[in-house]
């Protein structure tokens, strides 16, 4: 009869440790984002509460899981954060059985009967541990971790565009490579009138508190030498974003310098002035006061392959 | 039971009990990104040559190459090139050059034909290049990294035809040192930005090509370079996602970069990456 009980006890923890654990966690976001996996499958969507409950299989372990707000084209990782958990249930069931065994071992010199029962009890449950390894080869138990219940997606970390430089397409020549690498250096393209379409919003941010018009006098220079000088030259300012805005200069006769306007990215300085540097070139920078008066300084204009410098003083309109 | 017997199967699970177990450690997150220099968002219609770019998670390099004209393009593997982040120039034809790359990414198949299957559809001429999604490979539906196994590469010969209209990959795929996760495995808090000509990672490539029939050839240059990395610590254990929400937080537009790879230092080390097709045309 005994050798049923330890049959069905046998068949018990088979079954137990061949099944799948799994690990619930909440994810906490904005309303209505789904979370995926790195496989890119969904897994959950945010409910009103911002809250989204994932049943995670312990056989596999994520590091991370991404976040996606519907009506956008990225998605944001986060990581899954986690604490130590040790899991030894194969450990003390591989000691009971060991004390069990050589315990009802001993004891067989006092009871015959109940040592070797106690030994068989002992085998069946070192047998038994057996049955736990595939558990215990889980990521969880092999590295005794556990996720957090609680995690939270990234999705409120302003995620913004890179502003990438490019130029003119190159036109149909042998060019060497040397000469191709100088112009895609200083970014900036000659002369060509061509038309702009303009876009002005009314948020209060940096973009918006400087955007204009700054009309003054400028000087175009090939190294120390003047090439040409404005008496009403202007430059334009005009937001692309909080912190961007596209810069091009006008002369008076309406040409513009630029084919392209030119993205600077915007630095509030704490005593309330502007510090503007052209994306690419670090050394082309505009800074404006309190005031709205503009100084200009463009070092690396390329005009028809020649390098100049283009220098601005300026008040806004 | 023989008492021999039953000591072996004592001792063997007391030996099992008293192993120590493993534990997982994370120290810390790592980014870094990749820009053309020179970026270009699309080819327009005149365009003779069309370049892409494809970097796997492991900084891999292929390059595709699109005939715009109705010519037959012939290009020169030989005079064509890679020059590596540590200066080292290598042949696109050379039978002595080891490929450096894994075999998810390996030019297995070096047909004569050209048609590159999913690479196709990106050079898409006058109009926008499709974003591909991230981690999505080029040549098929792997989201595991950058798996070539629906692109046919040309032969690795000295000198290859290119119909009118038609594409093909380069004959091998390069490593380009300083790129991939086995370059991040980094535990000290760092926030870089760098411009072409100061990055630690710059490396170019180099494509000769004819359409006279070989007369003449002409070469289109195309250069990139790393311009961030960021390393952010782990400061109190299983605490990872602080350190990934300062890396996102250092540098806003990290996940929409051409090319980001999003590392992390761990017992169980995991990435994540977004890799766009980078174009270049003549």
């Amino acid at each position: 009869m005994r050798y049923i009980y330890y049959f069905l006890f046998s068949l018990c923890m088979f079954m137990y440790s061949s099944c799948n654990t799994y690990t619930n966690f909440t994810v906490l976001t904005d309303p209505g984002t789904e979370i995926y996996n790195t496989d890119y499958q969904k897994v959950a969507i945010a409910d009103n509460m911002g809250k989204a409950n994932i049943k995670h299989a312990d056989k596999n372990h994520a590091t991370l899981m991404l976040s996606h707000k519907p009506g956008t084209d990225y998605y944001v990782p986060f990581a899954l954060d986690y604490k130590e958990k040790k899991f030894n249930g194969l450990r003390n069931s591989l000691l009971i059985g060991s004390i069990l065994t050589v315990g009802g071992l001993c004891a067989t010199g006092i009871n015959k009967e109940a040592g070797i029962m106690v030994s068989e009890m002992g085998l069946l449950t070192l047998v038994g541990s057996e049955f736990f390894i595939p558990r215990s080869s889980q990521p969880n138990h092999e590295y005794s971790y556990k996720y957090l219940p609680i995690q939270h997606a990234n999705q409120d970390i302003a995620i913004t565009q890179p502003v990438l430089v490019s130029s003119n397409a190159e036109k149909k020549t042998t060019t060497s490579s040397t000469a191709s690498k100088t112009k895609s250096q200083t970014s900036s393209v000659s002369r060509k009138k061509i038309n702009s379409t303009a876009s002005t919003k009314t948020l209060k941010d940096n973009a918006s508190s400087i955007e204009g018009s700054y009309v003054g006098t400028g000087s175009l220079k090939k190294g120390n030498t003047v090439v040409e000088s404005y008496s009403n030259i202007k430059v334009t300012v005009k937001k692309k974003s909080k912190d961007v805005v596209l810069v091009n200069v006008v002369e008076s006769n309406g040409s513009k310098y630029f084919e392209t306007d030119c993205e600077y990215t915007i630095n509030k300085l704490s005593n309330g002035k502007y510090s503007l540097t052209l994306n690419g070139i670090n050394s082309a920078t505009i800074n404006i006061d309190t005031k709205n008066n503009m100084i200009y300084v463009h070092p690396r204009v390329n005009i028809d392959g020649e390098i100049y410098s283009l220098n601005i003083s300026a008040k806004k309109k | 039971m023989k008492i021999k017997h039953a000591f072996v199967w004592i001792l063997v699970p007391i030996f099992l009990a008293s192993c120590s177990s493993k534990e997982l450690i994370t120290k810390s997150v790592a980014y870094q990104s990749v820009r053309p220099v020179n970026y270009k968002a699309q080819a327009p219609d005149d365009a003779e040559i069309i370049l892409g770019y494809k970097i796997s998670n492991e900084g891999e390099l292929t390059v595709a190459v699109k005939n715009n004209t109705s010519e037959i393009m012939i290009i020169d593997q030989t005079k064509s090139f890679l020059v590596n982040s540590d200066g080292q120039s290598i042949s696109y034809y050379d039978p002595t050059v080891r490929v450096e790359s894994n075999t998810n990414s390996t030019s297995s198949s070096k047909g004569g034909s050209v048609n590159l299957g999913a690479i196709a559809g990106v050079f898409g001429i006058g109009g926008k290049l499709g974003m591909l999604a991230n981690g999505i490979n080029v040549g098929g539906s792997d989201t595991d990294g950058f798996s070539t196994t629906n692109t046919t590469y040309f032969a690795d010969q000295p000198q290859i035809s290119l119909g009118p209209k038609g594409e093909g990959a380069m004959s091998k795929t390069f490593k380009i040192k300083a790129l991939g996760y086995d370059n991040l495995q980094l535990t000290s808090d760092m926030v870089d930005s760098y411009t072409p000509d100061n990055s630690y990672c710059k490396f170019s490539v180099c494509i000769s090509y004819s359409i006279d029939g070989g007369k003449t050839f002409d070469k289109i240059v195309t250069d990139f370079y790393s311009n961030s990395r960021i390393v952010r610590t782990v400061k109190q254990y299983g605490k990872v996602n602080d350190a990934l929400r300062s890396v996102l937080m250092s540098k806003t537009d990290a996940l929409l970069e051409t090319w980001g790879l999003l590392y992390f230092n761990s017992t169980l080390p995991a990435y994540w990456y977004r890799s766009t097709l980078m174009i270049d045309y003549k």
